[in-house]
């Protein structure tokens, strides 16, 4: 690949549950921050922390345009009005852009949760617009619809990668000329009730006691027991580093590759070798060798099986180099924002490239033992010579997604 | 007593509009109400009232006469109350038997049915139905 054909990052956009300033959040993270809090402590058999975040939605919609608008959706328009706004592209709809030259990629693992939860639980008629504000591609359809886009808007449900598959995806078109502005993210929403009650079910939720949600996630550690969810949405506006530089726009990085895989063992269980053809994929594409890659945002569920799989895959592609690759898991913090994950740990990646530190992977106290990484303990770190870094999101059906992302030549 | 006030009051709590644009011969959709709007409108206006607005009536499209049809339809509930309490009065053992054809009149507005308001597939048609293309 040649500098000519790089795709570059050039706006970030979060609505997340550490705030909607992209800085501030990786701030807050380098702190040690934790977003996670007990949630519907009444209504639950069990306790579950979750991340949630302060959202006033009235900054962004009129009480005239939220009909038929789910949660999901509202996060959706924040962050990639912000996204733009950041890439210094007016939101609404940018005048000087061909509106069919732009495209919308979103990742969305459900759709919209609380139209779905008042429709089946609330115990009174059905809500007329449950369809249009439940259906998993509106995120999508109300971004287009708040910036003027008239370029390929699509969808991603592809669970936990779902938004690092669009992110890839999006990359893919400005890499082909198939647009020239995509605006890729993903948006997830499902902090309700219903939803929790399931995700208890499939035991998957960290278990913590009284007092103690906020360091209930701990990735990597010898006590894991798994994740807590989070809501949010985030968005990168990728374009050609050519048409960047033509407008002066800022590049925070170049996203330099991304790899996809399947496994095809298991519906849920994670394998890892699915998971290195990802990673060798994204390395591949990014014309990196292992050793190049100083951080690794790793998926990291603290899930028993699900952390151990992932070093396990992270030591048959490192090898000798895994040593100096520096992991964290920084779900630890936000939660797990599900088909929001890849694209909020995306941003994340990128500020840990543009800003040269390295996030914690918090909580992780005595780091399991039996796996071999190189974890961000503590307090972040200062990497100022780090070139390369990439995000990691593998999902339940199988779907591995690696994006690699480089300093902009 | 015309249901106008309450409209007004249920329309401005649900979208902002100012009270001064309320026009009550206005078309609501020149207030900015799209089709999705308008059908979750009458699905409060439903609620708050315990009616059932029929979607195939053009004069629901301004307050006035969507208050003209909330006050009939108010009316024919009452007359059906009073024709339930006598026939309760004149057959005091047959609670389970309510007349004209069942329908208690106190019973919850219905469900949208599939050939109804939220359901359709030619999109505004009818400019109360939610568009819905897929």
């Amino acid at each position: 690949m040649t500098p000519r054909d790089a795709v570059a990052v050039t706006g970030l956009g979060v609505a997340a549950p550490h705030g909607d300033d992209p800085v501030a959040l990786f701030e807050a993270l380098m702190r040690g921050e934790s977003a996670l809090r007990p949630v519907f402590e009444a209504e639950l058999p069990k306790p579950a922390a979750a991340a949630t975040l302060d959202f006033d939605v009235r900054r962004w919609f009129t009480k005239l345009q939220l009909p038929g608008v789910d949660r999901v959706s509202q996060l959706a328009v924040a962050a990639s009005s912000l996204a733009l706004a950041d890439a210094g592209l007016p939101p609404g709809a940018p005048h000087d852009i061909d509106a069919t030259r732009i495209g919308v990629f979103v990742g969305c693992g459900m759709g919209g949760a609380t139209a779905l939860e008042t429709a089946y639980r609330g115990g009174a008629r059905v809500p007329p617009l449950t369809i249009p504000a439940f259906m998993p591609n509106a995120p999508a359809a109300q971004v287009a619809l708040r910036h003027g886009v008239q370029g390929p808007v699509l969808t991603y449900s592809v669970a936990c990668a779902s938004s690092s598959i669009a992110i890839a995806e999006a990359a893919k078109a400005v890499r082909c000329g198939e647009v020239d502005v995509a605006i890729a993210g993903g948006a997830e929403a499902l902090i309700v009730p219903g939803v929790v009650l399931a995700w208890q079910a499939m035991q998957t939720l960290a278990t913590f006691a009284p007092g103690e949600a906020a360091r209930a996630v701990r990735p990597f550690a010898a006590e894991r027991s798994g994740f807590a969810l989070g809501e949010g949405a985030a968005f990168l506006v990728l374009e050609s580093a050519t048409r960047a530089a033509g407008r002066g726009a800022c590049s925070y990085a170049t996203l330099a590759g991304w790899g996809a895989s399947c496994d095809a063992t298991h519906l849920t269980k994670p394998d890892a070798g699915g998971q290195a053809r990802a990673l060798r994929a994204a390395l591949a594409a990014a014309g990196l060798r292992p050793g190049d890659v100083g951080y690794c945002n790793a998926h990291g569920t603290a899930t028993r099986i699900g952390d151990a799989v992932e070093a396990e895959a992270l030591a048959q592609v490192w090898g000798a180099d895994l040593e100096r690759l520096r992991v964290s898991s920084t779900k630890a913090l936000h939660g797990h924002l599900l088909g929001a994950a890849g694209a909020l740990e995306a941003v994340i990646t990128v500020l840990a490239l543009h800003r040269g530190e390295l996030p914690p992977n918090a909580h992780a106290g005595a780091a399991d033992p039996a796996l071999p990484l190189n974890l961000v303990l503590d307090d972040g770190h200062a990497a100022p010579g780090l070139q390369a870094a990439i995000s990691s999101s593998f999902a339940f059906g199988g779907s591995n997604s690696v994006l690699a992302f480089t300093r902009p030549a | 007593m015309s249901s106008l006030k309450a409209l007004q009051d249920l329309i401005h709590e649900k979208y902002d509009i100012p009270m001064s644009e309320l026009d009550p011969d206005a078309s609501m959709r020149d207030k900015g109400l799209d089709s999705l709007a308008l059908a979750e409108f009458i699905f409060a206006v439903e609620d708050h009232f315990h009616v059932v607005v029929p979607d195939d009536d053009p004069s629901i499209m301004s307050l006035g006469g969507l208050a003209a049809v909330v006050d009939r339809l108010l009316i024919e509930k009452a007359e059906k109350a009073g024709k339930a309490d006598k026939a309760g009065k004149a057959a005091p053992s047959d609670r389970a038997a309510p007349v004209d054809g069942g329908a208690a009149a106190d019973a919850p507005a219905v469900v949208i049915d599939a050939g109804g308001r939220g359901a359709a597939n030619d999109g505004d048609a009818k400019e109360t139905k939610t568009s819905s293309p897929a």
